[in-house]
């Protein structure tokens, strides 16, 4: 939501004390809301605010923002004409009333839980002072007219969207309805749209006024001409709304606002202030009865109010019970700072209080919730922090600690792990279960085994072989694999989600003779060793050139029957500090170099070729893969591989790196072989 | 190992230090233990189609230890808080697993969402839960901010601000200083009173209940272990692409 600095400012009875723009934006974030956006617009300031649910039903309107503002600045205050509004009990005796007129269809009560009308005579749509299109210009609104703009001004400043009609435009008496058949309807602006049958609509005997909460239409709009208003100030359901809005693609301040739901006692308040406005602006004009959809001083009866009971030590010490002095000053927020929000506190005993909260927080419902009002008002940066205890040893669960023994196992063994898609692509796997609702069609299911994406990524790695200094490329993932099963004494099934292993191992040629050692078979033989369980069921898979090979099995069962009491955890790598590189998009090419060295020793070699691979920004990779000494020379071969984060490099590039290698080893006295 | 895994291996040695012991989840949960009883809404927008996947109602399951609730529509979690109250649930069945109890819940969880360098549809959560007697907002604030010293370095500097989740009150947002800004990295806050409630009451009365409090926090794994090592894209993590890999 739009607010701006100004805006704020004009609540305030001292705006000389408001804090800087920066600081306001701190104070939010820190106790009330995020702050998306913060902009300079002339001599204002514009921020985007983030309003999470719990505080949606009142923060929509800026004067509630103000008075959030006020609470965290010490002798900042606001004018009373607004604190009155936040009192508990509304004074609604103030508004003229006609509770015999019910407007509202009975099918439509659900829809809509209060309407008001009110007629207004002798009124213009002339167009608004400078100093409110330019309030409005700050929220990004063009100005409409004088009617048109108070009504968004109040709407802004409540919460609470208002809606006038020409009155000398609608026929007959204007009612709250549903539609029983699909109407299509010219909306303000001009555009067309079709309306299905269950829309709500404000109607007169003839057209559609207005799609409830959503947006007017052309029929009973306000001009230039107009004369005659009858102001509408309601709650429509919220969800009704959003639905609404969403399916016809009209999401604007006023279905948003009622989106979040607004509080009983909003459209009293904004018609009051509505009308205290228009009487500044047109002093002729005549506020007639408004008219209501049921005795609205039924929803305002003191015991219709909630009223939360709180004990002050149980309070305090849910914010930290280690420190003294948490009571006295959560007490002085109940005394000092709840009252100004409109919440009645009384003392019920030593320790109890009862506190009665105003209607516009609607949020306030238990003990927990007054809690956070402390401990946003105090901010939780005066939480005291202390280390925390630690505890000599804890006994961690099964399921953990085989899967990470598993783990460390396989990459003893060179195997690298991956994490792959739960999600994937039912076409190609006819048996795995289908989502009832997905973004792609290649993730519209979840996986019934691991294989299949294993294999893809397996083969895939093919051209980085050399790059990871690898001759084959050994893949293996833990994860759970989801299937249909039958559900116990009812009718839908269940769903059996095992926990499987896969171990994937490919090579673009293999070769002849395959060391049985490294076989995918018999790294899971010494796994089951390891793990002293019986060697597990096999479903073994070949990709279709046979070059990548994956042997999966259900580890569910042996996360019970696993001996890991003789398996010493071994502790994990401490934070790493490196920056990780992005692979390069672009084919690498390996090269090998191979010379002999007499005379110094393996470090000074070494350090030397770590030299060489800095100054080469063309070097990803350099490996030493081959050490042997002979008659008192060593010979040193090394690896290294070309790739480019720009582009594909050609031959020449790499043999003119090459030949420029071999040059600086030559100028150290070394014999390239 | 992955990446990912080693967070979740070195936030789960961090989080012993202080007594927490993992407990896994199911990765497909039902809309019970998912929702209903972490409060969020039944209108609540979260749990339409656009945010949230389903499966079909062909498919369902029961809820241990709360069967009255009936057979649940099943969903591929959006979330690992639907472990709080499976663990809180745990006490139904085994008196032994009574608070108070400490746990952590890592897994993969689901969002319906276009994917792009920051956004997955499937993604790694860690999830933790305290409940117990005098579990308070410091309690919170010291053990994380202890586990992301650990995690992170001793100079990390990590900020709490308020916010909104509705299974807590009160609710938290949790910042790291990192690379010039502040950013956002878990939520958090007490265990709502009425969780603990759907959590305890079918084996606990409403006295014992009272006199706990705990409080619970998640945060995106993925989102941990991109910061800690500059990736910048988070779809690089699970292609097992050896070029991603080498670095870990």
């Amino acid at each position: 939501m739009l607010i701006s600095y100004n805006w704020l400012s004009s609540y305030m009875v001292n705006p000389e004390k408001m804090p800087s723009p920066e600081q306001v934006a701190d104070i939010f974030t820190m106790r009330a809301f995020e702050i998306e956006s913060m902009e300079q617009k002339g001599d204002d300031t514009v921020y985007d605010i983030k309003i999470l649910p719990d505080r949606s039903p009142y923060a929509y309107g800026i004067r509630y923002v103000a008075l959030e503002l006020a609470l965290r600045v010490p002798d900042l205050a606001l004018k009373p004409v607004y604190t009155e509004f936040m009192q508990t009990v509304v004074d609604v005796s103030a508004i003229p009333r006609n509770i015999d007129t019910l407007l509202v269809d009975t099918s439509a009560q659900d829809l809509c839980s209060l309407y008001t009308l009110t007629y207004i005579e002798g009124i213009h749509n002339n167009p608004s002072s400078a100093e409110i299109v330019q309030k409005l210009a700050a929220l990004g609104q063009q100005s409409r007219g004088m009617i048109v703009d108070l009504t968004n001004l109040v709407m802004y400043d409540t919460g609470q969207p208002l809606h006038a009609f020409d009155a000398d435009k609608v026929d007959g008496q204007i009612r709250v309805a549903v539609l029983d058949v699909d109407t299509d309807v010219t909306i303000l602006g001009g555009k067309k749209v079709s309306l299905k049958k269950g829309t709500t609509v404000i109607r007169d005997t003839k057209d559609i006024l207005a799609i409830a909460g959503v947006k007017g239409c052309v029929k009973a709009e306000v001009t230039s001409e107009t004369k005659n208003i009858f102001l509408e100030s309601a709650s429509f359901d919220r969800v009704i709304v959003r639905k609404t809005s969403r399916s016809l693609d009209l999401i604007n301040d006023s279905s948003k606002r009622f989106e979040q739901g607004v509080t009983v006692e909003r459209p009293v308040t904004a018609l009051q202030t509505f009308v205290e406005h228009l009487q500044e602006l047109i002093p002729t004009c005549t506020v007639h009865a408004t008219k209501v959809s049921k005795d609205i001083v039924d929803i305002f009866l003191p015991e219709k109010l909630t009223k939360i009971e709180i004990n002050i030590r149980r309070c305090a010490d849910l914010v930290d019970d280690s420190v003294s002095g948490m009571v006295d000053r959560f007490l002085d927020f109940m005394k000092s700072t709840l009252p100004k929000t409109g919440v009645v506190v009384e003392r019920t005993s030593e320790d109890t209080y009862m506190i009665t909260a105003p209607l516009y927080r609607a949020d306030m419902c238990i003990e927990a919730d007054v809690v956070n009002e402390f401990t946003r008002d105090i901010g939780y940066e005066s939480v005291k922090y202390v280390p925390t205890e630690l505890v000599q040893s804890v006994t961690q669960e099964r399921r953990y600690q085989v899967l990470q023994a598993i783990r460390k196992f396989l990459v003893s063994k060179g195997y690298t792990e991956v994490l792959l898609h739960t999600l994937i692509d039912s076409k190609k796997n006819p048996d795995a279960i289908e989502l009832e609702n997905s973004l792609t069609s290649e993730r519209d299911a979840l996986r019934a085994e691991l294989a299949p994406e294993l294999i893809q990524a397996v083969i895939k790695n093919y051209p980085y072989l050399d790059l990871v200094d690898k001759k084959a490329v050994e893949l293996f993932e833990i994860g759970v694999v989801h299937s249909r099963k039958k559900l116990e004494g009812a009718e839908v099934f269940g769903i059996d989600q095992r926990t499987h292993l896969a171990l994937g191992v490919g090579m673009p040629k293999w070769p002849k003779k395959v060391d049985e050692s490294k076989t995918v078979s018999t790294i899971l033989k010494e796994l089951c060793e390891y793990l002293g369980v019986e060697m597990l069921d096999i479903k073994n898979t070949e990709s279709k050139d046979a070059t990548a090979k994956i042997l999966e099995v259900d580890i569910t069962d042996i996360i019970d029957t696993a001996k890991i009491s003789h398996i010493k955890n071994v502790t994990k790598t401490e934070g790493i500090k490196f920056t990780y590189k992005k692979a390069s998009i672009y084919p690498s090419m390996s090269r090998d170099i191979a010379f002999f060295v007499e005379g110094e020793s393996e470090e000074v070699v070494k350090e030397f070729m770590n030299g060489i691979k800095e100054k080469y920004h063309l070097i990803e990779t350099m490996t030493c893969f081959d050490i042997f000494s002979k008659d008192g020379k060593t010979s040193y071969g090394y690896r290294f591989v070309f790739q480019s984060y720009e582009k594909t490099l050609t031959e020449e590039e790499v043999s003119t790196v090459m030949s420029s290698i071999a040059g600086s080893v030559q100028s150290k006295g070394w014999v390239v072989r | 190992m992955h990446p990912i895994t080693q967070a979740i291996e070195q936030l789960t040695e961090i989080f012993a230090t202080y007594g927490f012991v993992q407990y896994t989840g199911p990765e497909i949960e039902t809309e019970w233990h998912n929702f209903d009883a972490l409060r969020v809404a039944k209108d609540h927008p979260a749990r339409d189609s656009q945010d949230t996947f389903w499966l079909s109602p062909e498919y369902g399951d029961v809820v241990k230890g709360r069967e009255s609730v009936g057979v649940q529509r099943v969903l591929p979690r959006t979330h690992t808080s639907g472990a709080q109250i499976r663990r809180m649930l745990a006490g139904a069945e085994d008196t032994t697993q009574k608070p108070p109890f400490k746990i952590i819940s890592a897994g993969k969880v689901f969002r319906n969402e276009a994917t792009d360098a920051t956004h997955e549809a499937e993604f790694f959560q860690l999830e933790g839960l305290c409940v117990g007697e005098n579990i308070s907002v410091a309690d919170i604030k010291n053990t994380i901010t202890d586990a992301y010293k650990k995690f992170f370095g001793d100079d990390i500097q990590v900020r709490f601000r308020e916010s909104f989740f509705p299974f807590v009150e009160p609710g938290l947002e949790i910042d790291i200083f990192w690379k010039d800004r502040w950013l956002e990295v878990a939520g958090g806050g007490m265990v709502h009173p009425e969780v603990l409630k759907f959590g305890l009451s079918s084996h606990m009365s409403e006295e014992e209940i009272a006199g706990l409090s705990g409080f619970a926090f998640g945060m995106g794994v993925d989102r941990l272990v991109m910061l800690k090592y500059g990736i910048d894209d988070i779809r690089d993590m699970y292609t097992g692409d050896l070029r991603f890999s080498r670095w870990f």
